[in-house]
């Protein structure tokens, strides 16, 4: 039998990790956020990407060995939906060429410009940029996320 | 092998151009996200408790919830600003004692062991912080999503227990808060419901406003019994083809006209016809099935645009949202303040 207990702050944390929590996992969207419209042209799909990726990483939480980790976790999660978001949209794109534009009209131009230079690498090498460059993963982290090794993420 | 790139006094400009712009790309997020939250589903929910919603999809928030705030949907004197309660409910349990497990105590320590149906009135005519004893059904799942908050509170309901009448995921649930010194509280596996008796108090010492002080906080299970199959029969009369509470919740936090600012609580969530549930005054059909859900909370001020400035905030008030109970269809909303 499961155990969950109710800590000081009202979390429901689990018996494995109980140094992170809820608000430890929705800290991070803000982050996730960003990321996610680097890694996905359409801003809703971007917020469903962040979405999902703080669903999965509350429900997976137990499955987190080092909760100092937890960062470049929910990166590796948010990368892999998102490239499996990007293959099914590719389908759809190929028919509605329209739902890839960038919605740009409050953000910083410099913003605008670097996520689409971005957005126009191939999918892999935009993974491993947005990860390393933007989000600050180390190499290691980076080709973890990927499900690639060091030496691919390097080239 | 080294954890970073080599890189040449340009590529180290170009990172540290990257850095920043991205650093700005999370500012302007954390900006948007504390002003229209994302939507997250939270626990393990699986999918066959889910109801197709179509539209709704992306939009299905919150939680069970059943605070106190000293109004009814259930009392016999009903309707809105009445008689105090603690439920939310569709429809009651025909039978409130009709699915207690075998062997579970009536008493425990002279106290008497109460439904989770019955201590809706415990709760509510509660007048100190004595120990009050609730018995229901814990559901591994029974937390079904939640909104991106910020930060937690110790009212948050989204990480509320909630016990429900019955070994099912029905309409019906009563919200269980934490304290600091609750003990472990048992959870099934998946698939599975726990049978608990819960030692609960009301007038916590952390609860400093009328909205919180009849909320039951957990201080320990007192009795666990063997958990059973979780059946997808709810005892609700309800059409079958309705929302469920949650994703009603989640239309209603969804439609509401000018949207929750800040401390947001569900007051109740009561499906009917509308002639039961649904304010007077309107056009809508008296036999049609809605949702009525009533929020609490600060609402964005009728006149203020949507960047989230505190000034546009209004004071605390009351909507009650109605909604179609097949479709999630909006039908009217009813602001008021106290």
């Amino acid at each position: 039998m499961r155990h969950v207990r109710l800590d000081q702050s009202n979390v429901v944390r689990s018996d494995a990790h109980p140094l992170v929590g809820y608000d430890d996992v929705v800290a991070l969207a803000p982050d996730l956020l960003a990321a996610a419209r680097y890694l996905l042209k359409d801003d809703a799909e971007a917020r469903d990407l962040v979405q999902t990726t703080l669903e999965i990483g509350i429900r997976k939480i137990d499955q987190l060995r080092d909760p100092s980790r937890l960062r470049p976790w929910l990166f590796a999660i948010e990368t892999r939906e998102a490239f499996r978001l990007r293959r099914r949209l590719t389908r759809y794109l190929a028919a509605r060429p329209s739902v890839g534009t960038l919605a740009s009209s409050d953000h910083h131009e410099d913003t605008f410009v670097v996520r689409d230079a971005v957005s126009r690498l191939p999918v892999r090498m935009q993974g491993a940029v947005v990860l390393h460059h933007l989000v600050g993963l180390t190499v290691s982290e980076t080709a973890a996320a990927m499900g690639i090794t060091q030496n691919t993420a390097m080239k | 092998m080294s954890d970073h790139l080599p890189s040449d006094p340009l590529d180290s400009q170009l990172a540290r151009t990257l850095r920043e712009e991205y650093r700005r790309a999370i500012t302007e997020a954390k900006k948007e996200l504390d002003n229209a939250p994302l939507v997250v589903r939270h626990g393990a929910v699986r999918s066959g408790y889910r109801v197709p919603l179509g539209a709704l999809v992306g939009l299905s928030i919150l939680v069970i919830v059943i605070p106190l705030l000293g109004r009814s949907l259930l009392s016999p004197t009903g309707g809105l600003g009445t008689a105090a309660s603690l439920g939310t409910t569709a429809a009651p349990p025909r039978n409130p004692n009709a699915s207690l497990p075998l062997g579970a105590p009536t008493s425990i320590d002279g106290h008497a062991v109460v439904s989770s149906f019955a201590a809706i009135d415990v709760l509510a005519n509660s007048s100190d912080d004595s120990s009050i004893y609730v018995i229901g059904w814990l559901l591994p799942s029974s937390v079904h999503s939640c909104p991106v908050v910020r930060g937690s509170t110790t009212w948050n309901p989204c990480f509320a227990l909630h016990l429900f009448p019955e070994p099912t995921v029905g309409l019906w649930a009563l919200s269980i808060f934490g304290a600091p010194s609750a003990r472990d509280i048992p959870i099934a596996p998946d698939g599975f419901a726990t049978p608990l008796v819960l030692m609960v108090h009301t007038h916590d010492p952390s609860c400093v406003d009328a909205s919180c002080i009849h909320l039951a906080v957990v201080e320990m299970a007192a009795w666990g019994g063997r958990p059973e199959a979780i059946s997808n029969e709810s005892a609700s009369s309800a059409p079958p083809s309705g929302l469920m509470q949650v994703d009603a919740v989640a239309a209603a936090i969804a439609a509401a006209p000018n949207g929750v600012v800040r401390s947001l609580s569900l007051v109740s969530a009561k499906a009917g016809t509308y002639g039961l549930v649904g304010p007077g005054g309107s056009d809508v059909d008296s036999d049609r099935w809605v949702w009525a859900v009533l929020l609490t909370g600060q609402f964005r001020a009728p006149d203020c645009g949507a960047d989230g400035n505190t000034a546009c905030v209004s004071g605390p008030g009351e909507e009650l949202v109605v909604l179609d109970y097949g479709t999630g269809e909006f039908l009217l909303g009813v602001r008021s303040t106290p």
